[in-house]
């Protein structure tokens, strides 16, 4: 895994998709693939066929039969137009789903049901681009220009046909309706100018850019909304918008909303709105905001299958339970109610007792590698809003010394149930960016170092009680912020102040109800004495997630005003400029953006890290060790493991519609 | 007394007023507003937060740029010119819908948990009086004191404990899975009071040992009155002289007490409805004051205080009507 020989985040700008054809031959070689799992059962069931397997769900036979439904051969593309998704083992159909959701938690449906995005990032995250809803996508030389080609005979779960007319509708009816989007989403502009959309027939549309788009493939293959152009079906959704249909606003009224702007949001949520037709394996048909459970039904229209030509999802039916409570939620993971989960109550500190339940629960864990790097990052705020803190904060030196002063051994095993190492805020260990010196720089536990570091910082002074004066004179105190509910941030932080004061350093650890800590690091308050967080972005989206290279945005907690500077191109008032150092990184990551060989990405990247490694802005305390999700034991094709990522709506893109119950 | 009424009546509306215009306030006081709340649980969650684009534009739609008393006007005016409570941010449902959905468990739970402490705690609470000092009369103080002390939610968690290691029961919820969402049926309706006895015992509880101690002394109080001694006197025999003076005196408390099955009609006991996973309103208003959901948290907050002081004005008729010492004070 750490010596990957390719990028896994660009794949070539030359590189013309094929559909079905070239995932064939990789899954005749997964087939071989399948390896044992945590659980215990270690034979592959299904490995070949059974002869007398249905290609698609009996339940959907019977409706076909009955007259209700077309043939398969009509509700699906045209046969070499469908995606063939890989399988371990051949897949039977039936079974209902049975999932929770905390609340109005919609995250989990998306990551679920609703990964389909126009490409795709594969399971493993290694490449991105990969046919999803669309067949493929033709790159010119210079990334401007972008051909989707649509799938022939795919339809909406209503039966409509998907068109280039779906296409267009999402760029200029919708992204491009400045009343929806008052700014046009950045994902269909270049050098701040929109591209330009041209159907050029039923099934092809074509973008063109007026700069470089060389990130396309990758930022298409996330799943948030705005990234995707087939997520709008134009028969439906044209109803609702002035332009299109003058009566929109009747419309909206008459459904007791106070305008059409309401009735669009709501109309346009597929976890609230069963109406909207959709492209994913389930449509929902017990909405979210509606009773106490979520239950989303098999779409006859889905247009995958396995290799073997069996029209996928396998699962009949899916029923998430809307649970008001997390602790519920590993009662009932422990008695063995939950088919799969991995979010909420898949904590370190509840993994032993679902290590124990494991087998009276009937389910087995499956590896969740983090994409993060870090369990805790203090950030010192250097944009602290007094002079006098701003200049020690600023001072590397003293970064360092207190850097030196974290016994993260003892963290590690106290808190963090011996998982991980000590770590900076450097990439993770599995990372083609990994760097071993950025990663282990100040993690020994050294006091005398550490106290030397602080004298070189000026702060050689001591009170009465020993604590540092500031060159002021005023004792050096501040605060650090910390979230509640993030118990372990906090056990951890309060073991961190402990060693701190042994070198004279006088913080306390300030927690904080979630939104309030939010509200006192945003660039306008710029409250925060210093604050923790993760390690977010350290492998497999070490550049989708800048925020601890560089003040990149608004979660770069140790420089928020910086960061507002960078994004607002110095036009919020609340931005500040930041010192020549930091805008060379933001400049690199600016050529970033406009490079299309990934070769050259990559270099402009490291760049970037190497001012980071140097700058030392943030201290990180430990690599987390790898996280996990609860699967039961007769729920089949879950991969073994895979990485967490929230821009690729994990576990989507290990494609649950390929799960099926033994 | 129809002019004490009338004047209770007209009190109300300044009071519920100034309810209204207090707890508004309130849910605003914190920092922050529903789009913060958002963006700090969608990056608890590991997901991606908004955008500062579509952070904007939703600032904009809730009008959540707006001072407090602007956004107080609107919701206000809506309630009282259109009866409209507004719509949840969260559920994006107006919040009148959100509530009818809750209010039929809701209503039932309160009112068999009222049945329950009424015809558990009253003959207690009579026996222990009249038998003061026994055996018996210590054990039951014993049960009550505990039950007062043991905080409602805990005793839900034990007895899901209980059941999920013992029985081997689904956790939480009001339903068997087959029947969640079935139209009710005589079969729904058997399972669900199947579910049904274990919160009206846990809301019981508290209740129930509450209302023992005070009927238990009010009623001590009452034996010891010369009237009784009288009554004894005359020969009238002891259960039917009991029943008719003392104990009728004593039982005031429960009368007091019916205005406070309104409120709790809405305000349900949201931390037990919570761990026991049932779809009642209490859950509704917790998670909406987490989350700022002010428009849903406000309203559900002013119907309960509204039911409060009806209730209140209920209890002080039922009391006149009950007690002729009440009723000619005025």
């Amino acid at each position: 895994m750490p010596t990957s020989p390719t990028n896994p985040a660009i794949i070539s700008r030359r590189q013309l998709i094929v559909g079905s054809g070239g995932i064939i031959g990789f899954a005749t070689l997964s087939l071989t693939g399948c390896s044992p799992d945590e659980g215990g059962e270690t034979e592959s069931q299904n490995a070949t066929p059974p002869a007398d397997r249905p290609l698609e769900s009996p339940l959907l036979t019977e409706r076909v039969e009955a007259g209700e439904l077309p043939p398969m051969d009509e509700r699906m593309p045209i046969a070499e137009d469908r995606l063939v998704v890989p399988t371990t083992e051949y897949g039977t159909y039936g079974g209902e789903f049975a999932g929770v959701i905390l609340d109005q938690d919609r995250g989990w449906l998306d990551r679920m049901i609703h990964y389909e995005p126009t490409v795709r990032a594969t399971p493993q995250l290694d490449e991105f681009g990969t046919p999803g809803t669309l067949k493929s996508v033709d790159v010119n030389e210079d990334a401007t220009e972008f051909v989707l080609h649509l799938r022939q005979g795919l339809r909406w779960s209503d039966g409509e046909p998907v068109t280039a007319d779906d296409v267009m509708f999402a760029i200029q009816d919708v992204f491009f309706n400045n009343t929806l989007y008052p700014t046009i989403p950045e994902f269909l502009t270049a050098d701040d100018q929109p591209c330009t959309a041209e159907r050029v027939d039923d099934f092809t549309v074509k973008l063109t850019y007026t700069g470089t788009r060389a990130d396309f493939l990758v930022t298409a293959s996330r799943g948030e909304q705005p990234k995707n152009l087939l997520g709008w079906p134009k028969h439906y959704l044209q109803d609702f918008i002035p332009d299109l249909n003058p009566e929109a606003n009747n419309i909206a009224v008459a459904a007791g909303f106070s305008d059409w702007m309401d009735y669009w949001s709501d109309r346009k949520n597929y976890y609230d709105n069963p109406d909207l037709p959709t492209l994913a394996a389930w449509s929902i048909t017990s909405p979210l905001n509606e009773g106490t459970v979520v239950v989303a039904e098999r779409n006859p229209y889905y247009w995958k299958t396995d290799d073997q030509g069996a029209q996928l999802p396998f699962i009949d039916l899916l029923e998430f339970e809307i649970v008001q409570n997390d602790e519920v939620m590993l009662l009932k993971a422990v008695n063995g109610e939950i088919d799969f989960h991995a979010r909420n109550f898949n904590n370190d500190p509840n993994r032993p007792v679902l290590a124990d339940a494991r087998e009276s629960g009937d389910f087995r864990f499956v590896t969740v590698e983090p994409t993060s790097m870090n369990q805790m990052i203090i950030a010192l705020n250097l944009n602290h809003r007094d002079a006098a803190m701003r200049s020690v904060f600023q001072n590397k030196d003293f970064r360092i010394g207190l850097s030196y002063a974290i016994n993260r051994q003892d963290i590690i095993d106290t808190v963090y149930q011996r998982q991980g190492e000590p770590w900076q805020a450097a990439p993770h260990s599995n990372s083609d960016f990994y760097d071993e010196e950025y990663a282990k720089q100040y993690t020994e536990f050294d006091l005398e170092l550490a106290a030397e570091h602080l004298d070189r910082a000026g702060l050689t002074e001591t009170d009465g009680e020993g604590f540092r004066l500031r060159p002021d004179g005023q004792r050096l105190s501040f605060q650090v912020d910390v979230t509640a509910g993030t118990t372990q941030h906090i056990q951890a932080m309060s073991l961190v102040v402990q060693t701190w004061a042994e070198v004279g350093i006088q913080a306390t650890v300030n927690t904080l109800e979630r939104s309030l800590f939010y509200d006192r690091k945003s660039p306008s308050a710029n409250q925060h004495d210093a604050n923790v967080w993760g390690g977010d972005g350290g492998f497999r989206t070490e550049q989708d997630e800048l925020r601890w290279w560089f003040p990149s945005w608004s979660e770069s907690n140790y420089a928020v005003r910086w960061a507002e500077w960078y994004t607002s191109d110095g036009a919020s008032p609340t931005g500040e400029e930041p010192p020549a150092v930091v805008r060379e990184q933001m400049d690199l990551a600016k050529q970033m953006e406009l490079e299309s060989d990934p070769e050259e990405r990559d270099a402009l990247f490291r760049s970037i890290l190497e001012i980071a490694k140097d700058q030392f802005y943030a201290i990180g305390t430990a690599l987390p060790g790898d996280g996990y999700a609860i699967a039961k034991n007769h729920l089949r094709n879950v991969v073994d493991s895979y990485p967490e990522s929230p821009l690729y709506f994990s576990p989507g893109h290990v494609d649950p519609p390929s799960w099926y119950f033994a | 007394m129809l002019r004490y009424i009338l004047r209770r009546i007209l009190v109300l509306i300044p009071t519920v007023l100034a309810i209204s215009l207090i707890t508004f306030i309130i849910i605003q006081l914190p920092p922050g507003d529903y789009l913060t709340t958002v963006q700090a649980s969608l990056a608890a969650a590991g997901d991606r937060p908004l955008d500062a684009a579509e952070l904007a534009r939703l600032n904009e739609r809730y009008g959540l740029n707006d001072p407090w008393y602007i956004q107080y006007w609107k919701w206000i005016s809506g309630i009282i010119f259109h009866g409209d409570f507004g719509d949840s941010f969260s559920y994006g449902r107006p919040v009148s819908d959100l509530v009818q959905e809750r209010l039929p468990l809701t209503v039932t739970l309160s009112v068999l948990t009222l049945l329950f402490i009424w015809a558990i705690s009253f003959p207690i609470g009579v026996y222990s009086a009249l038998r003061q000092y026994s055996a018996g009369d210590y054990v039951f103080t014993f049960v009550g004191y505990l039950g007062l002390a043991v905080p409602n939610f805990l005793i839900a968690l034990v007895l899901m404990w209980i059941g999920l290691t013992y029985f081997g029961q689904s956790v939480g919820g009001l339903f068997s899975p087959e029947y969640r969402d079935a139209p009710w049926s005589l079969a729904k309706f058997g399972d669900a009071l199947a579910h049904l006895w274990i919160p009206v015992v846990i809301w019981g509880t508290a209740g129930t040992a509450g209302n023992i101690r005070i009927l238990r002394a009010n009623l001590l109080d009452e034996i010891r009155k010369p009237y009784v001694t009288a009554a004894r006197a005359r020969g009238i025999p002891s259960r039917r002289m009991t029943v008719k003076y003392p104990v009728r005196a004593a039982v005031n408390p429960f009368f007091s007490t019916i205005g406070w099955i309104l409120p709790g009609l809405i305000a349900a006991d949201a931390i037990t409805s919570q761990v026991l996973n049932l779809n009642t309103t209490g859950p509704l208003l917790l998670n909406a004051l987490m989350a700022q959901d002010m428009y849903l948290a406000g309203s559900v907050l002013l119907i309960s205080a509204i039911l409060v002081v009806i209730g209140t004005l209920i209890s002080d008729l039922a009391l006149a009507w009950l007690d002729p010492r009440v009723r000619f004070r005025y």
